[in-house]
């Protein structure tokens, strides 16, 4: 029967399926579940025996519900044929899935017998949407330019943004802006450090971006290096990047505070507002028409219910009262008491028992909240300034020629170049722009909130979720897409408060971070070819209909609609007559000249500009206009108006100079931007209305007057052009000629050089010279090669069979055995030599050191053998490791942790293995819903996946057990054996016996265990010469090597079956290998759950070594981009490059370690080492003109020996450090490290080392240490015997 | 004979355009077909609907009698269809040697545990394919680059492993797009008469695509289909071909007058 009814199921259309499947979502989430708690969910429940905890099972079904709602839509987009009923229903879509949430939280909330007040504030939400948009888009911006020229995902986008943030800084650090900086609170907001600090940001970014695009992806662009390798590179830049600003800035918190009176309180926009309030669940509790209880004392009491909503007052009885809940149904107004201060109360009640379900009330007609929603003005000028930009853009690339060069290259770079286009200028310019547009967004960011280098990472993965939904590619579609998301965002944060505390999960506000990473999953599901898209095909579609249509215009129509002047000056009439572009461009011009001028004017209001009044101005009487705080009693600014000047001093000091200055440049400023507004307002608009109706009479009669003013504007062009042309070559001729000259002192600097060498050589010099610099390098290079060459040629003379061996190099199965061994060799020497504390107990110090490296070390080995297995053998771009690794982690603490800290305290052995299966069960289910997403796509997926569990795990009561912190991560757990490892099999321990904790063993110096046995055998001494347990962290080191070689095991023998063929197909070309027969699917699904079970083996490790731990260890810094510098050094799809890669970045890890114990302290080993580090960084901090010098003198070099490279890499250092010399004064010393004393923070030097080592093995060693060994058989012939042959 | 593809009105639009306007044609067992028309015919779409990479718009495809629309490629493969695409697409850092190995059918017999763990059966399994692979390649006269990576083929050795490729997965109905295209005259010649060959002992069906004239009409294909703007323009033998006005005018123009 069963099967019937699968049959009849398949038959079905994929629309019905689905419809069919939504239908049973709904009904067994929504009625079964949370209505009679009978869904499927708390079937398995039961049939758990009732062990899961009841609320796993209503998240699961909120869940389910929430899924159902996404399906809806995915079956709108997908299987619906197009018509307008199906575009309504897309755009109406939004407000379906708030629904959809509303619902299910309503009935969820019911059957809790809770309720919850959800208040959504129209404009804070609107405000908040800008708010969010704009910072969204200043990354996603660069994102998509990225994406355009140059074809990769840029994972260090947000690092510009982050330079920005720190550059706002710099310039409020540097001496040239601080009187402003600090000048007292005087109502009057002063923008010429704002309007230098934006400009700075946007240049100063751009060239970043330029020195980053020159240094580091100019080689792998010439090296064709594919977009993967360029999204790593990318990474690693992002990690060197953080890591610099950590070491220079510290990790303190900082603002961006133009001017002190940008955050006073009167400085905002007062916006009234209506409110919605959604009352659900359980209505009927905190309405207050129940009498009051009478205590014994005489006082009414009311029963609160639990959410205990009230207030106290008094009423008009002189009685105490508790109004609860505020809920009214009508706008009656009626004064209930008088507050604490004696205002009357003003109340709506009603006399019915249960709230509605909603309500709108504003500010206006409502009683009793009188509140508007204030927007500050620093809060505002973030969408002002990034919108306003990103439209200055927008028209920079779709009206100028600059704009169709960045297409034609983004479109077929080789093509481009061969038709004339500079290529890498092209490159160039939009690094600029992308790095530039991001710096400004960061700089003018940076005065929202307070941030430290990793707050701009955060921003990251939304911006990820906007360029996806809107497009990959397209400006207008990540507009579009950034106001979702930021609505998304906006959104969250209301629903989450309202919803927190009735749930008990009020972390839950956390949340609304995550937000976007989840909508973008989610959008990926639906609609991965996103928003642009369908723009584009909707635009095609209009054409397409456009030419068809045959009807035209009245001229009547056009006429009046010209002559009207709000129409005509949007070009309407232009729209009208299927002018479209044009209409455009009017309709641009006006409303930015209108947007300017409303800019300006509020800018005009609140500075020093003449006759201008600002709130405060208008509330102080004793002042007319703003500049007269300034200017004090003589009407005339001069340097003791200063609000530093000393009169007991009675002279100048340098301050006020300074203050003086800047004020002057101030007034020039506002000055400059005032008069700008007064030209475009309103004269280009009238401008505009000319013109249409110009147009108009164009249009209308059939004599053309235009083609007359045509003909003079094009000899006025001409004329202009001829003269350019002139001022040009008479400028180019010099120019030519200095450049000449230039080169001249070049060649003769190279003959010098060359010609100290060979004194003696004086014939046919000169023409041989020039090219000797580089030809002699290559000589030397030549003979090294040649020598080489016969050592090889030698040893194949003598050894031919083991020659052929060797033909493949490391890509051969002998040499890569050979490489693997040495490498090993050499790097266990280094760990065998790591120094260490001399001391009484030193033996023991270094088995614990010992064991904690090779723990370290298993637990990286097992998460590169899991991403090597996505990432080099399938080819699925895996960045979120740690999502897996957190499952397991995750999992094993929960189950083993007691009962008492709400744990399962299940045995060791049995949780493990549950949670390997549930780190599979996630990779299986994982890749169906990833399954037809681009290479890409699946690194956002993934990495968004790790961040949503990190979140969780902060904001989720169920992932809490133990106490750490307040409450927040996992602790408490059993480890493994521990008992064992002390005790000994000897001990009786269990029901009837008393409890022997591992500890007091270790302490009992009678008990035997294998722990005694190990320090034994290893000598481990105390102080006193006693011999010591061996640590518990030898057995976790000793479990971890055996795992590793387990797995290692088993990987090498099934990726050497046919599926690792298999596996490697799919990685080249999956179309492909599922052309030849085999499900791509479910072989991709295979992997993800292998991969994901050895992961989740290693955090099952992770969670033992670390004893108890606390979302920060699932920041993707600390984890996955770590195996990610262990899986590029190694060499993809081989798992002993793993080992090797994995055996670096641990040993550098325990290196840092040692370093920064060995800062502070002489007696440390190391400490030469660290001091000697510090000593250079306080150099590098402090002396900064002398290390332009050096990079001056490098550049030079560069030139000299026509090494780009090397030129390149002495420009950029002159450039940074010139840049500090200038910028960065004793304040920024003061402000970045605590007294002043530059110190090194040795773990960014490791990040930044990681960094680098990604990049230079990416660059010189793209397969890395140990590169993937090609299946080579041996050739096949008849006589061979059955036998090892064939591998 | 039995039918082992049949087209009916097979349609296929891209947005507004109609790449393939009601194909519809038949393929008997044992039979070697051409399918030839002017570039942007729609060929290479036909293709892609037949193998499953594209949905086609409306009508049927049928191989063995089983509709397919509604399959994946690697299930129509299991049908016993396999086809190559027009630019080649090897499997770039894998040997040739592996190249080959990955499409035989049952690459997990006996079992899935034994062939991961190797097991002397499935390893003996192994052996006859890689003997197999090693005996394709001496046919298309490409041994000596069995162990090389398929990147470092030239581009006429790479169609001819995509040829051997195909051929791996034995399969019942060929489609190849332009197999021979860049290969040598001689050996392009030998290639065919292979074909012919494998066609004639072993029964299986091969549906060609060739831009090649000469070889599409003098090597011995049974049955040639001619596409002109999606549509089916004629099919019948090549002599009927080459007497057909229709079919000179469409497409054939001054390659006919060449050959003649």
């Amino acid at each position: 029967m069963l099967q019937q009814i699968q049959q009849n199921f398949n038959q079905l259309s994929t629309l019905n399926r689905r419809l069919l499947l939504t239908f049973f979502l709904f009904f067994d989430s929504l009625v079964l579940g949370l209505t009679y708690e009978f869904g499927s969910l708390n079937f398995l429940d039961i049939i758990l025996l009732d062990k899961l905890p009841s609320d796993l099972i209503w998240l699961l079904q909120l869940l389910e519900s929430i899924s159902a709602g996404f399906l809806v839509i995915k079956i709108l987009f997908d299987d619906i044929p197009p018509n307008p009923f199906r575009t309504l229903a897309i755009f109406l879509s939004p407000l379906f899935m708030v629904g959809i949430v509303f619902l299910t939280l309503e009935i969820l909330l019911q059957g809790l017998d809770t309720q919850a007040t959800i208040t959504l504030d129209l404009i804070s939400i609107s405000t908040g949407t800008l708010t969010w948009a704009s910072t969204y888009l200043a990354i996603a911006i660069g994102l998509t330019l990225t994406y355009k020229v140059q074809r990769y995902g840029n994972f260090a986008q947000s690092e510009f943004f982050m330079i920005g943030m720190y550059l706002a800084m710099i310039m409020v650090w540097s001496d040239y802006f601080v009187p402003l900086y600090d000048a007292p609170k005087d109502g009057v907001l002063a923008w010429s450090l704002l309007f230098w600090t934006l400009i700075g940001a946007f240049i100063f970014t751009g060239i970043a971006g330029i020195i980053i695009d020159r240094l580091v992806y100019r080689g792998f662009r010439e090296q064709k290096a594919s977009p993967q390798v360029m999204m790593i590179a990318s990474l690693g830049v992002a990690l060197i990047l953080r890591a610099l600003t950590y070491l220079r800035f510290g990790s303190s918190r900082n603002m961006f505070e133009p001017d002190s009176d940008w955050r006073m309180p009167t400085m905002r926009w007062e916006l009234p507002t209506t409110k919605f309030r959604f009352n659900l669940g359980d209505r009927t509790q905190g309405v207050s028409s129940a009498e009051p209880f009478w205590d014994a004392n005489g006082n009414g009491v009311y029963d609160m219910g639990s959410n205990g909503l009230f207030e106290s007052f008094t009423d008009l009885d002189g009685d105490n009262r508790y109004d609860f809940a505020r809920t009214y149904n009508n706008y009656n107004c009626e004064q209930t008491g008088i507050d604490e201060s004696g205002e009357p109360i003003l109340s709506r009640i009603i006399s019915e028992v249960k709230k509605p379900f909603f309500e709108m009330y504003d500010t206006n007609i409502d009683c009793v909240t009188g509140a508007t929603t204030n927007y500050a003005y620093y809060k505002g000028i973030v969408p002002a300034v990034i919108f306003s930009s990103v439209a200055l853009l927008l028209l920079l690339l779709t009206k100028t020629r600059l704009g169709r060069k960045m297409r034609a290259v983004a479109d077929n770079p080789e093509l481009a170049a061969s038709s004339g286009i500079n290529v890498e200028r092209v490159q160039l310019t939009s690094a600029f722009l992308s790095a530039g547009i991001s710096g400004l967004g960061g700089a003018i960011f940076a005065m929202t909130l307070r941030y430290n280098p990793e707050t701009a990472f955060t921003l990251l993965l939304p911006s990820f979720a906007v360029i996806v939904l809107g497009t990959i590619g397209s400006i207008p579609g990540a507009i579009v897409a950034s106001l979702i998301v930021g609505f998304v965002r906006a959104l969250s944060s209301p629903i989450l408060i309202g919803i927190g505390s009735p749930l008990e999960r009020s972390n839950y506000t956390a949340l609304d971070g995550v937000m976007p990473y989840i909508f973008l999953v989610a959008v990926l599901m639906i609609m991965p070819e996103g928003i642009g898209d369908a723009y584009e095909k909707w635009k095609i579609n209009r054409l397409r209909s456009k030419r068809e249509r045959t009807k035209e215009p009245k001229k009547i129509i056009t006429f009046l609609l010209a002559i009207f002047p709000l129409t005509a000056v949007l070009g309407i009439h232009n729209w009208y007559n299927n002018r479209s572009d044009r209409a455009q461009t009017l309709a641009s011009v006006s409303m930015g000249a209108y947007i300017f001028h409303r800019f300006a004017s509020f800018i005009e209001k609140h500075s020093f500009n003449p006759g201008s009044c600002s709130n405060t101005c208008i509330s102080d009487t004793s002042i007319e206009t703003n500049l007269d705080i300034l200017l004090g009693t003589d009407s005339i600014l001069q340097p003791e108006d200063s609000p530093f000047y000393d009169e007991s001093l009675g002279s100048l000091s340098d301050v006020d100079m300074s203050w003086f200055d800047l004020m002057q440049t101030e007034l020039w400023v506002i000055e400059f931007i005032s008069t700008i507004n007064s030209v475009f307002w309103p004269l280009i608009p009238l401008l505009i209305w000319c013109f249409a109706i110009f147009q108009a009479i164009e249009y209308t009669s059939e004599t053309i007057p235009t083609q007359k003013i045509r003909k003079y504007l094009v000899d006025l062009t001409e004329r202009i052009n001829s003269i350019i042309h002139g001022i040009k070559s008479n400028v180019q001729k010099p120019l030519f000629n200095l450049k000449e000259r230039i080169n001249s002192i070049i060649h003769g600097t190279q003959q010098f050089i060359s010609s100290s060498d060979k004194e003696n050589e004086s014939g046919d010099e000169e023409e041989e010279l020039p090219v000797e610099g580089p030809n002699r390098v290559e000589e030397v290079s030549d003979n090294l090669k040649k020598r080489i060459m016969r050592i090889s040629d030698n040893l194949k003379v003598s050894s031919a069979p083991i020659f052929e061996k060797f033909k493949y190099g490391r890509e051969s199965k002998l040499g890569s055995n050979i490489t693997f061994i040495s490498l090993l060799l050499i790097l266990f020497a280094f760990l065998y030599w790591l120094p260490i504390s001399n001391s009484d107990t030193m033996n023991f110090n270094k088995a614990l050191q010992v064991s904690n490296v090779l723990l370290t070390l298993s637990i990286f080995i097992l998460m590169s053998f899991s991403l090597n297995l996505h990432t080099g053998v399938t080819g699925m771009v895996n960045f979120g490791v740690i999502f897996f690794v957190a499952i397991g982690a995750i999992t094993v603490g929960i189950l083993t942790a007691p009962t008492d800290v709400h744990g399962y305290a299940w045995p060791v052995l049995p949780a493990t293995i549950f949670a390997i299966l549930l780190s599979a069960a996630f990779g299986w289910v994982l890749a169906y819903p990833t399954a037809r997403l681009r290479m890409d796509y699946f690194a956002i997926v993934t990495i968004s996946l790790g961040e949503i569990l990190r979140v969780l795990l902060a904001g989720e009561p169920l992932l809490r057990v133990g106490s750490i912190g307040s409450a927040i991560g996992i602790s408490r757990y059993t480890l493994p054996l521990k008992q064992w490892w002390f005790c000994g099999r000897g001990t009786a321990i269990g029901p009837g016996t008393d409890y022997i904790s591992a500890n007091s063993c270790r302490d009992d110096s009678a008990l035997i265990g294998p722990a005694d046995k190990m320090g034994e055998i290893f000598n481990l001494t105390d102080a006193n010469g006693l011999i010591e347990p061996a640590p518990y962290m030898m057995l976790l080191a000793i479990m971890g090597i055996i795992s590793v070689i387990l797995v290692w095991w088993l990987l090498e023998t099934i990726l050497s079956s046919p599926w690792g063929r298999i596996l490697k197909a799919i990685r080249e070309d999956e179309e492909v290998a599922q052309h030849h027969g085999h499900n791509v699917l479910s072989h991709k699904a295979a992997s993800l759950a292998l991969g994901a079970a050895i992961a989740g083996l290693a955090g099952a490790f992770w969670a033992w070594k670390l004893t108890g731990f606390d979302p920060q260890f699932l920041s993707p810094a600390r984890s996955t981009f770590l195996v990610w510098a262990a899986f590029i050094i190694g060499g993809k799809a081989n798992n002993k490059g793993m080992i090797i890669g994995a055996l670096i970045i641990v040993l550098m890890e325990f290196v840092f370690n040692v370093l920064v114990a060995a800062q502070g302290s002489p007696d440390l080993p190391l400490h030469t080492t660290a001091d000697r580090i510090d000593r250079l960084f306080q150099w590098l901090v402090t002396n900064q003109w002398d290390v332009t010098k050096i990079f001056i003198i490098i550049s030079i070099l560069g030139i000299i020996i026509r090494n780009k490279t090397i030129s390149d890499i002495g420009f950029s250092g002159v450039f940074v450090f010139l840049f500090t010399f200038f910028m960065f004064g004793e304040r920024s010393i003061d402000e970045s490290f605590s007294n002043g004393i530059v110190s090194t923070d040795m773990v960014y030097v490791k990040v930044l080392l990681i960094g680098c080592l990604m990049l230079f093995s990416l660059k010189l060693n793209p397969k890395g240490l140990i590169p993937e060994v090609p299946f080579r058989p041996n050739q096949y012939s008849d006589h061979m015997p059955d036998g090892e042959d064939i591998k | 004979m039995k039918t082992v593809l049949k087209v009916e009105s097979l349609r296929k639009e891209f947005g507004g355009l109609v790449a393939v306007k009601d194909v519809s044609f038949e393929i008997k067992e044992g039979e070697f077909v051409g399918l030839i028309g002017p570039n942007g015919c729609g060929k290479s779409t036909t293709f892609n609907c037949i193998s499953g990479l594209l949905k086609q718009t409306s009508g049927s495809v049928e191989i063995h009698g089983k509709d397919v629309s509604d399959m994946r490629p690697d299930q129509i493969h299991s049908l016993g269809m396999t086809r190559t695409f027009q630019h080649t697409r090897l499997w770039r850092e894998m040997t040739v040697i592996e190249n080959l190995l990955v499409p035989p059918r049952n690459q997990f017999s006996p079992s899935l545990i034994e062939s991961l763990f190797k097991f002397p059966r499935s390893r003996r399994a192994e052996k006859l394919r890689l003997k197999d692979a090693h005996s394709i390649l001496e046919e298309l006269e490409v041994p000596h680059m069995a162990n090389n990576l398929a990147s470092e083929l030239s581009g006429g050795q790479s169609k001819l492993v995509d040829i051997g490729r195909s051929r791996m997965g034995s399969p019942n109905l060929l489609l190849l797009d332009e197999p021979v295209a860049g290969v040598a005259g001689p050996l392009a010649m030998k290639i065919f008469n292979n074909l012919r060959k494998t066609v004639d002992e072993t029964g299986i069906s091969i549906l060609i695509i060739e831009h090649n004239m000469d070889f599409i009409l003098r090597q011995g294909v049974d049955r040639i289909i001619v596409m002109n703007e999606g549509e089916v323009l004629m099919i019948g033998t090549p002599e009927e071909v080459k007497s057909n006005k229709a079919v000179i005018e469409a497409y054939l123009g001054s390659a006919g007058d060449e050959s003649e």
